[in-house]
């Protein structure tokens, strides 16, 4: 065991384990998730309910209610989805999995997790600098964040302290941890495996983690640039972005989907690894297609490269390249399409174990079909020159993104919690928990694909002016959607207190492998200590032995990964 | 199957996980980094050719000439000093002590560049090339700054480099010294096409 003392600062506080890192993301990721969450709750009132006061709030004009969208988005996708999904989720299993102490660079680790508060302290603070925070989508296109007609001049100071400025910012900053964060996922993954782990034994989470993170490395170097010229054009009057001085707002689309669309990937491949961990436990089957899965998900990436202009159909490409994007936006769904059916080619036929965790994995799969399907719709040109920019785009990556962060997460919150917090959360809640959100969540976002449907244009505050968007069924629509939503925040309550009442008075687990999994992870004290094993282990098979067999006379389904038979 | 394992000297320090053989934890770490780098130079130099292919007349009337002649200079410091960060990895292997005069003179001649290319930017200012005076001063200093900072950072790294194997001068910082050489090898290699690019073509 690693016997270096810990004072209580660098213990919790300035931690290098990799355990403490993960809970410091989880707790940032949850707090940004609350703040964009009653974002959401106030523009989404706002929205059923145009003329009336919204509670915990006031009033709501129209360059606020931009705002809040706004930051909704960049606050979700970046704050919330990327630490909780990636940073957390591979700081928890990564190195357990693999059998080893610690990250590869555990000093690395901590610095990534201090440069991402320091971006979230950032972009919280973009929302209260003079003039207010960005409400120029979360896209951040030009000429909006630009300003470049005006600042061919600007005050580099009173520039940089602007919303947009600082959005930029933080966001480098947060490109900056993630990166990282993702060498040190790598570099463990390559050089840390316990004895015997080798690459065609490691658990398909381990793999998914590293797709996402060479996902992410990929294609954030453009992106990276694209801000940098934004950040230019705001505080040094450079004009990349500015038609009239010779410069090409396409451009920055074009830097900024480029990293847009593989990050979609980058966070969906941890919650495809969640999913892949828990469906064969629960299923009591082996994985369906290990190796079918890791080179469908390498042909994603590639294709995922490939691909980002499907989201500027509209903005002025030549109708031949989108032609050639529809077709690669399309071909894209194949192996994705792939990698869900060989999980629910792991159920056919399992010995199923309907607890909580795989309640998840099945609502995830469910949830997330319908966002994959009209994701082929959006994709083809012809279609989305239609559908763009109304709500049935939202509609559609509610349905992606909500099941790949909230669905990823508590599957992966209810399977592990037993192992990382050495207590069991109570399943009636969790039970509760899991339908509240199921079905909260399709009332929210299915009436949002018929408005979208009808043309009802997305980021705008209010539509009592367009008689054909005021119908009794229109307005009717919006409603179930906002109390869908709010009902849908609500039940999030259920599973914070299930979370701080079992974390502290939960049941002790009674065994170190509750559900009878076969990965490392399991074959470690709950909760593992500093250092993570007493033993280290060493790996004899692949992680997804399950099938009824005899060992030393009893009769078992499962043979952990380190178990040694008897020859 | 059996595998060689044994506790690589260059882990994080409690030494109880075996580390496998291969390339030195720091040297991979690098190389995924540089992956990266090349991606950011390449969304950078793709912007400078698309805008430039849409400009009217390149470079824009009035705006001062670069220095091609003076920067061509400074190109063989940089590319001497790529040299002698190779020598220096070489002799350090060789468990040689001169590695440090090659060490010192790679940073010295980083350090030349950058005051250099510091001068040049002062003069160019004067002269009236500017961020915001066109799109072609826009570039020439977002794509040579954006160098400039990873030439210093090279030079933070190979001076934290030295600083570590002066703490604990042993065979094993080999993999350490190799990721800062590899570092300035990107820092050295990606200036000709930069200089090509921005200064010539």
């Amino acid at each position: 065991m690693a016997t270096h003392t810990q004072s209580f600062w660098t213990k919790y506080i300035f931690s290098q384990d990799h355990k403490v890192i993960g809970a410091q993301y989880l707790i940032v990721g949850l707090i940004m998730a609350a703040v964009a969450g009653f974002f959401a709750y106030v523009f989404r009132y706002h929205l059923a309910y145009p003329d009336a006061e919204i509670p915990l709030w006031g009033t709501l004009d129209p360059r606020t209610y931009n705002m809040l969208v706004t930051t909704h988005g960049a606050l979700m996708i970046f704050w919330v989805a990327m630490p909780i999904l990636v940073a957390a989720i591979g700081n928890f299993l990564i190195p357990t999995m693999l059998g080893t102490d610690d990250m590869a660079f555990p000093f690395l680790n901590m610095l990534s997790f201090w440069v991402f508060f320091l971006s979230a302290v950032v972009v919280v603070t973009s929302l209260f600098v003079p003039g207010g925070g960005f409400d120029g989508g979360w896209t951040l296109y030009p000429p909006l964040s630009a300003d470049a007609y005006l600042n061919t001049n600007p005050d580099f100071w009173k520039a940089l302290f602007s919303g947009g400025s600082l959005v930029i910012l933080a966001l480098a900053l947060e490109f900056a941890s993630m990166l990282m964060g993702g060498i040190n996922f790598m570099v463990t993954t390559i050089n840390k495996r316990a004895r015997g782990m080798s690459f065609s034994r490691m658990p398909i989470l381990v793999w998914f983690m590293n797709f996402s993170v060479v996902t992410f490395m990929f294609s954030v170097g453009p992106v990276i640039a694209g801000a940098l010229m934004l950040l230019l054009d705001r505080v040094a009057g450079t004009g990349f972005y500015d038609a009239y001085r010779g410069g090409d707002p396409i451009l920055f689309q074009h830097l900024f989907w480029f990293f847009g669309h593989p990050e979609v990937y980058v966070l969906l491949f941890p919650t495809l690894g969640v999913m892949g961990e828990i469906i064969p436990t629960f299923a009591r089957k082996p994985l369906f297609g290990y190796k079918f899965i890791i080179g469908a998900s390498i042909v994603a990436i590639i294709l995922s490269m490939v691909v980002w202009a499907h989201h500027q159909f509209v903005a002025g490409i030549n109708p031949y390249m989108a032609v050639f994007f529809s077709v690669g936006t399309i071909l894209i769904s194949i192996p994705f399409a792939g990698i869900i059916l060989s999980y629910v080619a792991t159920i056919f036929g399992g010995n199923i174990r309907l607890e909580l965790p795989m309640w998840w994995a099945v609502g995830f799969l469910a949830t997330f079909l319908i966002g994959g399907l009209t994701g082929l719709y959006l994709g083809s040109n012809t279609f989305d020159i239609y559908a763009h920019d109304t709500s049935f785009v939202v509609a559609h990556f509610h349905y992606t993104l909500f099941p790949i962060t909230f669905f990823g997460f508590f599957a992966a919150f209810y399977y592990w919690f037993p192992k990382y917090a050495g207590r069991m959360y109570n399943d009636f809640l969790g039970k509760l928990h899991f339908w509240g959100t199921f079905i909260f969540f399709q009332l929210f976002a299915l009436p949002i694909f018929f408005l979208g449907l009808n043309g009802q244009p997305r980021r705008m505050a209010d539509y009592t002016a367009f008689e054909t968007l005021m119908q009794d069924w229109h307005i009717q629509f919006r409603e179930i959607a906002t109390i869908s939503a709010i009902l849908l925040i609500l039940t999030q309550f259920i599973w914070l207190y299930n979370f701080i009442v079992s974390l502290w008075k939960g049941k002790r687990v009674s065994s170190d492998n509750p559900w009878q999994a076969n990965t490392l992870e399991w074959q470690a004290p709950s909760p593992p200590p500093h250092g993570n094993f007493e033993v280290y282990p060493e790996v004899y098979r692949d992680p997804y032995t399950f099938g009824v067999v005899q060992v030393n006379g009893t009769k078992r389904d499962f043979i952990p990964q380190n178990e040694k038979l008897p020859s | 199957m059996e595998t060689t394992f044994a506790v690589h000297p260059m882990s994080n320090g409690n030494g109880h996980t075996a580390e496998r053989r291969g390339i030195p934890s720091p040297v991979l770490a690098i190389m995924i980094l540089l992956f990266t780098e090349v991606m950011f130079f390449g969304g950078l130099i793709s912007a400078y050719i698309i805008n430039r292919a849409d400009a009217i007349d390149w470079p824009p009337t009035g705006q001062p000439r670069l220095p091609v002649e003076r920067t061509l200079l400074n190109t063989a410091f940089l590319l001497i000093s790529g040299i002698s960060a190779y020598w220096s990895w070489r002799f350090f292997k060789r468990n040689h002590r001169s590695y440090l005069y090659a060490l010192v003179l790679t940073l010295v001649l980083g350090a030349c560049f950058v005051a250099l290319q510091g001068v040049e930017w002062i003069r160019l200012i004067h002269y009236g090339l500017t961020t915001s005076s066109s799109l072609y001063g826009a570039f020439f200093y977002t794509i040579v700054g954006a160098h400039g900072v990873h030439v210093l950072f090279g030079l933070l790294f190979l001076l934290y480099v030295w600083w570590k194997i002066e703490q604990s001068p042993t065979r094993d910082q080999e993999g350490l010294l190799l990721a800062g050489v590899l570092f300035w090898y990107f820092v050295v290699g990606i200036w000709p096409i930069l200089y090509y690019l921005v200064y010539l073509y």
